[in-house]
């Protein structure tokens, strides 16, 4: 069973950093980051009011997609644009367990925002490699322990 | 996959209940939903047809402290039941960190129970977990209703193997068992989170 991975202070300053750089350059209302199982990883700007609930709904509509393209004959789409009338959200693949999703609205466009998107991309592609490729327990504070809270989770 | 993120000290876990159609998977979730206190929780987001049968998935977030110092995400799913989804219900399981396997009590959907059971195990193997490993949890629902098979046959069918799984009994429809259940797994995850860390 996979573990997981983990995010030190670094990488998120890093990760955040690239994000950043990218909502810039596009002009992007908010963007995020996250695994292929919904898990924000790092967010930048305001893409919605529960970007839990649409990070969730992002990784399952870029994995049909990808479900999608492997039924016609195409390994996947590297990147999903959806148009609305005010909102727009662009989703693209950094590897194989993350995901970028960005929102904007009218004063960017959808060129802009792939163009930087393949771009940002590359930039974290190295990053996210080096994170994933680590043991999952990381060194950097060998005092670093987990507790369990006593009680009840969910009362 | 459990996520840390040691800035934001937080920790990151999917959990994802399963079993065959209509066995009260969703009514699980929009029982927690309207049990939790709202600073715990986000929407519940449900991706169903016109006859509410879940389609996709339905999702909701929740927060604990459940580790010491660390804000303690659990991002619920459930998938869809009927048979004919099996390439959904694989997307929705992938990088879970826990399964609650709903089973419908009732004599008459045995056979679907047990179908979606080794459904479970086959989706796990393709993606190269197994139950074993996984922490999960078994919850017998729907008590309420006539015609629900006693406790120990549902474990002979079930719950037999060298490790006894945790069971909860379960009337989801009037919220009895189901933060039970919650917190059953999710003390499973988060034992096997810090016996891996």
């Amino acid at each position: 069973m996979a573990i997981g991975f983990a995010l030190g202070e670094e990488d998120c300053v890093r990760l955040e950093n690239e994000l950043e750089s990218f909502k810039r350059g596009a002009e992007v209302r908010g963007a995020f980051l996250c695994d292929s199982g919904g898990n924000i990883v790092a967010e930048v700007g305001k893409a919605a009011d529960c970007v839990d609930s649409v990070s969730a709904l992002a990784s399952g509509a870029f994995s049909a997609t990808k479900a999608l393209a492997q039924a016609i004959g195409e390994d996947e789409f590297s990147s999903i644009v959806h148009q609305g009338s005010k909102n727009n959200i662009f989703m693209t693949a950094v590897d194989e367990e993350v995901l970028m999703v960005a929102v904007f609205g009218q004063e960017t466009n959808n060129g802009l925002v792939k163009l930087e998107g393949v771009k940002a991309c590359r930039r974290l592609l190295p990053l996210f490699r080096e994170i994933l490729s680590r043991p999952s327990v990381p060194n950097e504070d060998p005092t670093v322990t987990f507790v369990l809270a006593q009680g009840s989770l969910f009362k | 996959m459990s996520l840390i993120n040691y800035a934001r000290k937080e920790i990151q876990f999917k959990i994802v209940y399963y079993g065959c159609g209509l066995c009260g998977k969703t009514t699980n979730l929009q029982v927690i939903h309207d049990f939790v206190p709202a600073k715990a929780k986000g929407n519940l987001t449900s991706l169903a047809t016109s006859q509410d049968r879940t389609l996709f998935f339905d999702f909701l977030p929740l927060q604990t402290m459940a580790i010491e110092g660390y804000t303690t995400k659990f991002q619920v799913y459930t998938v869809p039941g009927q048979v004919k989804y099996n390439s959904t219900r694989k997307l929705v399981l992938r990088n879970c960190d826990g399964v609650v396997f709903v089973a419908d009590s009732q004599e008459d959907k045995m056979a679907e129970n047990l179908e979606s059971w080794q459904n479970l195990k086959d989706n796990l193997s393709d993606q190269n977990d197994t139950l074993e490993e996984m922490p999960h949890v078994l919850q017998y629902n729907k008590r309420d209703l006539p015609r629900c098979l006693p406790k120990a046959y549902l474990d002979f069918a079930m719950n037999k193997g060298e490790r006894r799984i945790p069971t909860f009994m379960a009337a989801a429809v009037n919220g009895k068992g189901v933060l039970e259940t919650l917190n059953g797994v999710a003390k499973l995850v988060l034992q096997d989170f810090i016996d891996k860390h």
